[in-house]
C-alpha cells in the first residue's frame, strides 16, 4: 500500500470510455478492489499491472503514470 | 506440479496485489511455524534429557504427568494457519484468484470443492497413519484394514463437515472486511 495523489487521470480515462472499475478489473486480470485503491493512489501497481492498463485505456504510460 | 498447473488453469488469473498480500502472510505462517517446531524440538530434547538424568523414563506412568511435544506442535500448526486465515480476511480476500477474491456471495461451488479436499485428506492421512502405526506395533499381519478404512471414512465426513462451514464463514467475514475497504476507499 502507498498513500499517494489520488490517479484522477486514470479515473478520468476510464470513464471516458465508460467503464467502470469493475470492468476494467476483469480486463486486466484484477479485483475491483485493486483498481479502486490505484484510483484513490493507495497502492502502487507493478509495471506489468499499467502496462494492461494502459493498453486497455488506450492510453500510455505517461498520459497514466507519469507525474 | 501438474496439479498446481492445473488448478491455476482452472482458477484464473491473480490479482497481483493480493498475491503479495498472500506472500507476507505465507512469510508470517512460515516463521511461526518455523520458531514454533524449533522450540517443540528443543523442548522434547530437554524433557528426553532430564528424565534420562533423574532417572524417570517418560514412556512410563511416571511420564504421563509431563506435557508432551505434541501440545506445542499442535498449537504452532494450528496458530501459523489461523494467523494466515486472520491476515488474509483483515486484508479483504479469501484466495488471491481473481475469480473468488471478488466474488460478492459465498461461492459455494468453491467451498464445496475445498471441502471435498479437506475430508479426502484428513480421510486419507487418517487410514493410512493408522495402517503404518499397525504394521510397526502388532506386525502386517494383524493390520484391521476394514477398521481403518471404516475410520478414514468417519474423518472424511468430519473434514468435510470442518472444512465447509470454516471456509464458508471465513470467505464471509473476507466480503465483509471487503466491503468495509470499499467504502473507506470511497470516502
Amino acid at each position: 500500500m502507498l498513500d499517494a495523489p489520488k490517479n484522477d487521470r486514470m479515473k478520468a480515462a476510464r470513464m471516458e470510455l465508460g467503464l467502470s472499475q469493475q470492468q476494467l478489473a476483469d480486463a486486466v486480470a484484477a479485483t475491483r478492489q485493486t483498481i479502486g485503491l490505484i484510483e484513490a493512489g493507495r497502492y502502487n501497481p507493478s509495471l506489468r499491472l499499467c502496462t494492461a492498463i494502459c493498453k486497455v485505456l488506450g492510453k500510455t504510460l505517461d498520459d497514466l503514470f507519469w507525474e | 506440479m501438474y496439479l498446481a498447473r492445473k488448478w491455476n488453469e482452472i482458477m484464473g488469473p491473480k490479482d497481483e496485489r493480493l498475491e503479495a498480500q498472500e506472500n507476507k502472510t505465507v512469510k508470517a505462517s512460515a516463521y511461526i511455524l518455523l520458531v514454533g517446531s524449533l522450540v517443540s524440538l528443543y523442548y522434547g530434547i530437554l524433557l528426553d534429557q532430564v528424565s534420562r538424568t533423574t532417572e524417570h523414563p517418560v514412556l512410563t506412568p511416571l511420564g504421563e504427568s509431563v506435557v508432551p511435544v505434541q501440545w506445542p506442535l499442535t498449537f504452532t500448526i494450528l496458530a501459523a494457519g489461523f494467523v494466515a486465515i486472520a491476515m488474509q480476511i483483515r486484508a479483504g480476500y479469501f484466495s488471491p484468484y481473481t475469480r473468488i477474491a471478488g466474488v460478492d456471495r459465498i461461492p459455494w461451488g468453491y467451498v464445496s470443492l475445498m471441502a471435498l479436499v479437506c475430508g479426502v485428506v484428513l480421510g486419507l492421512l487418517t487410514s493410512v497413519m493408522r495402517v503404518l502405526a499397525e504394521i510397526q506395533i502388532v506386525g502386517v499381519d494383524n493390520v484391521a484394514w476394514l477398521g481403518d478404512f471404516a475410520i478414514g471414512i468417519v474423518f472424511f465426513g468430519m473434514g468435510f463437515v470442518l472444512g465447509f462451514l470454516f471456509t464458508a464463514v471465513a470467505i464471509r467475514e473476507a466480503i465483509n472486511r471487503r466491503r468495509e475497504l470499499e467504502c473507506e476507499i470511497e470516502e
